[in-house]
């Protein structure tokens, strides 16, 4: 059989390599002796029929070298040889494999960074068996530009009940859930999930069972999913949870069952509840707050489901026209629907650190070049020895990519490090919200790709070299006292391009960074139309069960607030429903009085806040007319309402607003009319959008169950914390608060996108200068030595130093520029391509771009400079003399 | 020279080295002698292209190798054919026989 006696073979080679070698060595000396007898008997003289035999055979060594060529296995074995001399090669040249190293590993290390959050966030932020079975279902109102607007009840349950698509549908609502019957009460982050939600989302518990149908109905909803943590740290990761109650908003929920630690959906989830609906909120098609979650029958496709979904939306809205008119339905992938706004700074990001790599690769390259032409001599022996072309190229790649490999470990290193002291910084409070964001770890899939780009490095900054080097002109480089510099013109515009493209890399990614570093000073510089400095902030959810109505709820904030604002060092304390720059919003649908009532569908929109009296006083937000709200204002008074300078000129432009009336409006019933009674300065919700309509209710008008607290406090907010919360135990001990967050921390999370894109764009575009001035550098610095006597000549014949400096700092200059220019459609188009990132600066913004181009002439410049000043001193005696 | 001779010639190499040791063993210059002694003198292989057949077709099982004594008392090696050789050599000679045949046939058109 011919497959063992080749593996025999392959073995041999490999592991009796000395003795096939002594072995081929033998015989070809006895073939060689043979030979020559075989001349003698022809009657050769002995001296004559030796090198007749010499000539016949071709030279020993070559003829051995044919046939390791062809032996089995002859690749790995050479590889492992290749290896063996790469490895020396680096290790004669210390200073090259430093500086290559490092440049590598920066590059690499960088790469593996932004990969590790990328594949944390965006490629696996949720895990599911099968993802692309999951699906996302949202309402979508193309006529009011919402793409993805939640569910209202009745319409889920129509969906559920006439779908043929999905095997199972779900519905989910957030759920404060306060944890009592334990030393210190505790708010945990729920949601309300229909039973059909883990199977939904392919999701099975890890003790006890999923929801039963039967509890999704009102009086038997009352059962609780722990998630991992929560069941790991309250309940002291005991099995025998299971089965047993536990106290929820202070009502008793039966635990039946506890997710695994890998389960993260949605993000942050701490516990889950069946969501039941009553016959009333089961009908409700005006309130829209679920979010749909559905999974894929077999063998149909999420085009299928989407075509039968639509055909729903449209059944829906023919059959209500009145709240359903224009809404269809959408379906995506689950994990599209929750990556949401970090993709497209991410993926900068990336595309930014391959540039960065790109850039480290050319420079390398250009290193390499150089040692190319220095190690001529070398590639010429291995050649004249019977080294063939192809080898001579591997023995290069192979080399490069141990190179790359060097590279690549100190990179992971490098972002293992970037990982450890956190460089990208975020609040828990918020990171616990990004899908993903706690698996962010140099793991198995981050390695893969670190393997797989350094060894890619490898080969692509080897190859130009590899090709050049091994095509060795062996008689010139032999002889002796051959310049050992020196591949010619086709050489030299090599190296020139490599510059070129260096610079023209780096273009784009400083101007990409300048524009995104001016959008985050920009938005540092928006004011939010409040005073953010020393106010703190803290969420309340008052339980239904306990606070039954709007009264008792308004009765607890408005005692809070009296004794919040008598402690000591406090100036003011307010509730609102909505924080400022929180990234949350509540809407409502409105009427203006004596205004034509608008088609279905079609009802303006504004922002609406409930707050207390002292809310603009504690905020400061200026009162332009009218006048605060008062004790008055209260449920059995007049209904009255605040608005803000967008409302009012959008609404009443050229008129006063105070004393006109308007009214919310819902798809089921509008409730009454409100006076206005105050226009306030507007605030930003967000600080890259313009501030929109809104609008303010009193708390003892529009209670809400969970507010938010404000405390203007005279020393560092955060001081004050424990004295406040003492204030809420002090009113109900078993309430808790969450999300503590002054508001200088809210700020500066608001901004985290920009300013992470831009300092990190900054730091990865200065690394790149910084090579494209280095490459340059060596580019400039090889030209000098290589013109030495060219230089000493024409400064033999009269030229000044001056002239010289000139000629050789013309010479960078020039590469420089056509780097410029070769760069600027680049640069234009990556700043097009970050368009929807900037903020206040447009994708061309010409100073930007003057200045970026300024930098980068400077920093040219000064790696010209010092080759330059040497040229200049080049004495013309030495060199001629060296003739 | 160019690294890979065409199928063809190789395939012509492997086929004459086969036939060349179906007489008995052989060492490489005996294997390459007798070549061009069958072939008319036609075929001449150098050194730099029988030894790497040699010891590929070794590694192919086709023919196995022995150190032993030379007509004239030299220590040398000797190759000499397998059952599998015996089996490729069957192979080769139908193979070759169809190419031959169609490049007669080919150059008999007119």
């Amino acid at each position: 059989m011919p497959l063992p006696v080749k593996a025999r073979s392959f073995l041999r080679n490999l592991f009796l390599s000395r003795r096939v070698e002594m072995d081929l060595d033998e015989e070809m000396h006895s073939h060689l002796e043979m030979l020559t007898e075989e001349n003698i008997r022809a009657g050769m003289p002995p001296q004559e029929a030796r090198r007749s035999a010499r000539i016949e055979l071709g030279g020993i060594e070559q003829v051995k070298e044919q046939v390791r060529e062809r032996r089995v296995g002859n690749w790995l074995h050479s590889v492992f040889a290749d290896c063996r001399y790469g490895a020396r090669q680096l290790r004669k040249n210390p200073g090259f494999t430093f500086v290559a190293a490092l440049t590598l590993a920066l590059g690499i290390g960088a790469n593996t960074y932004i990969f590790s959050v990328v594949d944390a966030l965006l490629l696996r932020p949720i895990k599911f068996p099968d993802p692309g079975r999951v699906v996302a279902l949202w309402e979508r109102v193309p006529n009011a530009g919402l793409d993805r607007n939640e569910l209202a009840p009745a319409n889920f349950l129509d969906w559920q009940a006439q779908n043929h698509v999905f095997d199972h549908m779900a519905a989910q609502d957030w759920w404060d859930a306060n944890l009592g019957g334990v030393d210190r009460p505790e708010h945990l982050h729920g949601f309300l999930v229909t039973p059909d939600y883990f199977a939904a989302v392919e999701a099975q518990p890890m003790l006890g069972r999923a929801f039963l149908p039967e509890e999704g109905t009102p009086g038997k909803d009352h059962v609780a999913m722990l998630s991992y943590g929560i069941w790991r740290d309250h309940f002291a990761a005991d099995p025998s949870v299971v089965g047993r109650p536990v106290l929820l908003n202070g009502i008793d929920y039966t635990v039946v069952g506890v997710m695994g630690p890998d389960y993260n959906y949605p993000s942050g989830a701490q516990i889950w509840a069946s969501l039941a609906f009553s016959p009333q909120s089961g009908a409700n098609r005006g309130s829209h707050y679920l979010h749909g979650v559905a999974h894929l029958g077999a063998g149909i496709s999420l085009q299928q489901a989407q075509a039968e979904m639509s055909a729903i939306g449209a059944r829906l809205a023919k059959q209500y026209p009145r709240t359903n008119i224009g809404r269809d339905v959408k379906a995506m992938p689950l994990i599209e629907s929750e990556v949401g706004q970090e993709r497209a700074p991410l993926v900068v990001l990336l595309v930014a650190v391959g540039l960065v790599l790109a850039i480290a690769c050319a420079n390398i390259s250009n290193l390499l070049l150089a040692r190319a032409s220095s190690r001529q001599r070398e590639t010429a022996i291995r050649a004249a020895l019977g080294a063939t072309r192809r080898r001579l190229i591997r023995q290069w790649l192979v080399e490069s990519m141990l190179l790359g490999l060097l590279g690549g470990g100190l990179g992971v290193l490098l972002a293992f490090l970037c990982l450890e002291v956190q460089v990208i910084r975020i609040p828990p409070e918020f990171a616990r919200m990004i899908p993903g964001w706690g698996k962010i770890a140099i793991n198995t899939p981050v390695l893969l790709f670190t393997t797989f780009i350094s060894l890619g490095t490898g080969l692509v900054f080897g190859f130009l070299p590899a090709l050049r080097a091994s095509r060795p002109n062996v008689n010139d480089s032999l002889k002796e006292g051959a310049p050992s510099t020196g591949f010619g013109r086709r050489h030299r515009l090599l190296r020139n391009a490599l510059i070129v493209s260096e610079v023209a890399l780096s273009l784009a990614l400083l101007v990409t960074a300048g524009l995104m570093m001016k959008s985050f000073i920009r938005l540092e510089c928006v004011f939010p139309g409040f005073n953010p400095n020393r106010l703190l902030t803290m969420f309340i959810a008052l339980p239904d069960a306990k606070y039954t109505s709007s009264e008792p709820t308004a009765n607890f904030y408005e005692r809070l607030i009296e004794r919040v604002q008598n402690l000591p060092g406090v100036q003011g304390a307010a509730v609102a429903n909505m924080l400022p720059l929180g990234g949350m919003n509540s809407t409502s649908t409105i009427r203006i009085e004596g205004r034509p009532e608008p088609p279905a569908g079609q009802e303006p929109e504004a922002n609406s806040r409930s707050v207390s009296a002292s809310y603009f006083r504690t905020m400061q937000i200026p009162i332009l007319r009218g006048r605060e709200f008062a004790s008055e204002d209260s449920a059995k008074g007049r209904l009255v309402v605040a608005v803000n300078k967008a409302f009012a000129a959008r609404f009443w432009p050229g008129e006063d607003p105070l004393g006109k009336r308007m009214r919310l409006t819902g798809p089921l019933r509008d409730q009454p009319w409100r006076t206005v009674v105050a226009v306030v300065g507007n605030i930003q919700y967000e600080l890259n959008v313009p501030a929109p309509a809104e609008m303010y209710f009193p708390l003892r008008q529009q209670a809400r169950s969970t507010m938010a607290l404000v405390v203007r406090t005279s020393p560092d907010p955060r001081s004050l914390e424990a004295s406040v919360r003492a204030q809420v135990a002090a009113l109900d001990r078993d309430q808790p608060v969450f999300d503590i967050m002054t508001m200088d921390d809210l700020r500066s999370v608001s901004l985290i996108g920009w300013r992470l894109g831009g300092t990190l764009m900054t730091a990865f575009a200065g690394f790149a200068l910084a090579l494209a001035a280095l490459g340059l550098f060596g580019v400039i610095a090889y030209t000098v030595k290589e013109r030495t006597h060219e230089i000493a000549l024409r400064m033999a014949l009269g030229a000044r130093p001056q002239e010289v400096f000139r000629l050789i700092v013309g010479q960078g200059m020039t590469l420089a520029l056509m780097g410029l220019v070769a760069g600027l459609p680049l640069a234009l188009g990556m700043g097009r391509a970050v368009a929807g990132l900037l903020y206040g600066v447009s994708p061309n913004d010409f100073a930007t771009f003057a200045g970026v181009a300024a930098i980068l002439a400077a920093a040219a410049f000064a790696a010209c400079y010092i080759p330059a000043r040497r040229a200049m001193r080049a004495d013309p005696w030495t060199a001629l003399r060296n003739e | 020279m160019s690294a890979e001779p065409t199928t063809l010639l190789q395939g012509t190499l492997d086929l004459l080295i086969l036939k060349s040791l179906v007489a008995g063993e052989k060492h490489g210059l005996g294997v390459s002698r007798r070549i061009q002694q069958i072939t008319g003198g036609t075929f001449v292989v150098k050194p730099g292209s029988l030894f790497p057949a040699l010891h590929r077709m070794e590694e192919e099982g086709w023919i196995s190798s022995f150190w032993g004594d030379s007509e004239n008392n030299r220590r040398a090696k000797f190759y000499r054919l397998t059952k599998a050789g015996q089996r490729q050599l069957k192979v080769e000679t139908t193979r070759w026989g169809r190419i031959s045949w169609a490049i007669d046939h080919a150059l008999e058109a007119s």
